[in-house]
């Protein structure tokens, strides 16, 4: 349970619901909130705080299902932080627009030209310059195993966790191999 | 003391300062970083689409006609037009990274694996996306790249064949797969999107992030 306290809360009310608390046999632990009007109950039955509803220096009692530790606000620290890469993304899409424009070809013509393979398909056509009719295959396999990916690892040692992050990059690496040979 | 516009006691104020006690840990600002960034991406696509689809027709010749109308004629049609296509490559990107981010991370782990099978159903909406509305120009490099990709699905099993045949509503590119192609990025795969990424998030909501410190918003 965390009691927040009043902004204008006088020091002999703070005392008083620290005084409170005690009483129920509970005690209070001052929350990293930067002004220290945020405690957190602690004991075997902290919910009895909510006893002290109605105290002067009381602004809200708030269940806790697990503790904080570390790491930073969301409001405002980290919203800010989004703010400024998003508007960074924005300004490097806006410049891209502007100075890399998006042309316009030649009408399709009923006569096929020569295949062109976008970026996000190059892995797929070097597969299958390389697997042929197997390619089916693969594909499924590839797509099975990652839909299926979460439920298969049950990796719980850093050994394993590390095997995973090197199958990770080689499947990069692969990936990025078969773009070129497509 | 100062007081905001919406006093000290709104819901707006509440809410921020609920938010404020929600910690995140910076290992895994990454992903979230990722997220905003889909987000912001898709709304632009859906918002220059709605744009763009004011002059477009979805037949072959008028189709190339309308564009050619909208990149030379109206004002800021090029610039729109450009935005679009960058925004889409751009989002491509994101998910891409996105994806990667929580397989390194292992983000994935009980109990938010359907959170993976969802986002992989997002990542290949993405693709689909890109890859039809590559044709809508029906420009040169455009339908050599439908008749690519197209060749290429029917190599994934079961469902590929179908869908190449379905798209291509016919024995080569024509009216019909222009408007096939038109119905899938415009109607079909934004609606799925926008359910799928609502799932997605329903479930980032109710199990948090495998990382998070909880809080009043953390996880169950």
């Amino acid at each position: 349970m965390i009691l927040l306290l009043k902004h204008d809360a006088t020091e002999a009310s703070i005392r008083e619901v620290r005084e409170r608390v005690q009483e129920l046999g509970l005690s209070t632990a001052p929350l990293d909130d930067g002004r220290g009007r945020a405690l957190e109950v602690v004991g075997s039955d902290p919910s009895r705080v909510l006893e002290l509803r109605g105290l002067a220096a009381i602004e809200e009692i708030l269940t806790r299902r697990t503790p904080l530790k570390g790491g930073e606000p969301i409001w405002p620290h980290f919203s800010l932080r989004v703010l400024i890469l998003v508007l960074l993304l924005l300004a490097v899409l806006a410049l891209l627009s502007a100075f890399l424009p998006v042309g316009l070809g030649d009408r399709a013509g009923s006569a096929s030209g020569d295949a062109l393979v976008e970026w996000y398909l190059l892995p797929l056509a070097g597969l299958r310059a390389i697997l042929g009719p197997w390619t089916r295959v693969a594909t499924g396999v590839f797509w099975v195993l990652f839909f299926a990916w979460p439920f298969l690892d049950r990796t719980e040692t850093p050994k394993g966790r590390l095997l995973l992050k090197v199958m990770g990059a080689a499947l990069l690496v692969l990936l990025f191999a078969l773009g070129l040979k497509g | 003391m100062r007081r905001s516009l919406f006093g000290a006691r709104s819901r707006v104020h509440a809410f921020l300062r609920a938010l404020g006690r929600v910690r995140v840990s910076p290992a895994y600002r990454g992903l979230r970083w990722t997220s905003a960034a889909i987000l912001v991406l898709f709304a632009i696509e859906l918002v220059t689409g709605i744009l763009l689809s004011l002059y477009y027709y979805p037949e072959p010749d008028a189709a190339y006609d309308t564009l050619r109308f909208l990149q030379g004629t109206v004002s800021g049609g090029w610039y729109m037009r450009s935005l679009h296509s960058w925004a889409g490559e751009l989002l491509l990107l994101a998910v891409i990274v996105h994806l990667g981010h929580v397989y390194f991370r292992r983000a994935y782990a009980h109990p938010r694996e359907y959170e993976w099978v969802v986002g992989g159903f997002l990542l290949l909406a993405a693709l689909a996306f890109r890859f039809t509305g590559r044709l809508l120009p029906w420009d040169d490099v455009g339908a050599r790249a439908a008749r690519a990709g197209l060749d290429l699905l029917g190599t994934v099993p079961l469902l590929g064949p179908l869908l190449s045949t379905w798209l291509r509503g016919g024995d080569d590119l024509g009216p019909n797969t222009l408007s096939r192609f038109f119905a899938t990025h415009v109607l079909i795969l934004p609606w799925f999107t926008v359910a799928a990424a609502t799932f997605h998030l329903f479930l980032v909501r109710r199990h948090g992030l495998k990382q998070d410190a909880g809080g009043a918003l953390g996880p169950r």
